[in-house]
């Protein structure tokens, strides 16, 4: 026998047999080519990661600024919805999240008033800051103003943390200006009758501006 | 178009069938006879003597595995082909590679009763490789029946080049012990 007869004898194969081999060859191999497996992995945990820290950024610049955001709704609906709000918060730094409340005395009677206005510098959590300006309209509505009715002629004002500089405007009812001083001291003499005071504070952080009405015993009461 | 509803339109005369076959199945056979001739025009030539061969061998026959039935008609008019152009001269390809590597299996004989044992021949090696595991079979056949490269043999068998060639020729060691057990050596 030669190796062409050999050959000649194979082309007669079952054909069964040549059929299960044909199906092998068009199956071809499923062997996986970790190479290339490895490098589209590799591929895919780099545009992961590079999404992950891409939003992970883009979060933390936006709670910033939300933040801020807050900070600055969240102090102007206080201003706005009430004056009369609790005091602002104290960081451990010793800086306030907003400006304080005043609390006028006058014998004993008192009241706590929140800022109207005010321009305030606050701490944000990636140790940045922004600032926060609200601007009130103390004059659309003064039959809303808190009223003080004072027992003495003298009325004290006092804030959790003592501002440098405090400016007071005293005002009639209709807003007309009659008495603007500074004053380094907490107390104030009252005119008698009812008046608009508008005290004007400083610190550090930023300034506010504080509103309210005080009915002071009349001379001979 | 499945495999039977080709034979019934050879069986029908419909010469539509060769332009089926065509389609089905002209690059799977070009590439059997690629793999002998190692030439673009001899295994077109070749495909194109398959068609006119499945026009006249369908009827009488009704292949039950049509593809099988086409490789085999390609891989005979291939090896024919290569063997009258090159009755001097083998030229390079699979085929001439594959004669060297079966000459293992064999050794001279008579002549005479060659032709006579070819159908029994094939009889035996099927029977042959059916004992075989399937990897075995595989590589036997994908590298001596398609005459497909070695390294395409161990591509499907899921296997490195180096253990398929060693697995071919225990392979063939194996058949040559079997066809001198049987007679045919």
């Amino acid at each position: 026998m030669t190796v062409d007869t050999l050959h000649d004898a194979l082309t007669l194969l079952p054909a069964d047999l040549v059929a299960q081999t044909d199906e092998r060859r068009c199956r071809k191999s499923r062997r996986v080519h970790w190479q290339r497996w490895a490098a589209m992995a590799a591929c895919l945990v780099l545009i992961l990661g590079g999404t992950l820290l891409f939003r992970s950024r883009l979060f933390r610049m936006g709670k910033t600024s939300a933040n801020a955001f807050r900070t600055e709704s969240a102090m102007a609906d206080a201003a706005e919805a009430s004056p009369r709000e609790e005091q602002a918060v104290m960081s451990a730094a010793g800086t306030l999240s907003g400006p304080p409340c005043l609390t006028v005395r006058s014998g004993d009677a008192s009241m706590v008033v929140g800022s109207l206005d005010f321009s305030w510098t606050v701490e944000a959590e990636d140790s940045g800051s922004a600032s926060v300006t609200c601007d009130g309209k103390p004059w659309e509505d003064p039959e809303n103003t808190p009223l003080l009715e004072a027992e003495e002629m003298t009325l004290f004002l006092s804030w959790e943390v003592s501002p440098g500089r405090v400016t007071v405007r005293c005002r009639r009812e209709d807003g007309t200006l009659v008495e603007e001083m500074e004053t380094e001291g907490s107390a104030l003499t009252l005119k008698p009758g009812t008046y608009l005071y508008e005290i004007s504070a400083e610190w550090e952080q930023g300034s506010a501006g504080y509103l309210f009405r005080v009915t002071a015993p009349e001379k001979g009461d | 178009m499945e495999d039977a509803q080709i034979v019934s339109l050879y069986w029908d005369r419909d010469e539509s069938a060769i332009r089926e076959t065509e389609t089905k199945y002209g690059r799977y056979l070009t590439k059997i006879a690629c793999n002998i001739l190692n030439d673009v025009e001899d295994s077109r030539e070749s495909v194109n003597d398959t068609y006119l061969a499945a026009w006249d061998s369908i009827p009488p026959h009704r292949p039950g595995i049509l593809s099988a039935y086409l490789a085999k008609l390609t891989r005979r008019i291939s090896i024919d082909r290569f063997r009258y152009r090159t009755r001097d001269k083998r030229m390079g390809s699979e085929y001439a590679l594959s004669l060297e590597e079966l000459g293992d299996c064999v050794c001279g004989g008579d002549a005479t009763q060659e032709a006579v044992n070819e159908k029994l021949l094939a009889d035996a090696i099927g029977i042959y490789l059916r004992l075989l595991p399937e990897d075995a079979r595989t590589a036997f056949v994908g590298r001596y029946y398609f005459l497909d490269p070695l390294k395409e043999v161990a591509a499907y068998c899921g296997m490195s080049e180096s253990k398929a060639k060693s697995l071919l020729y225990r392979t063939r060691v194996g058949l040559k012990e079997y066809l001198q057990k049987e007679g045919y050596l």
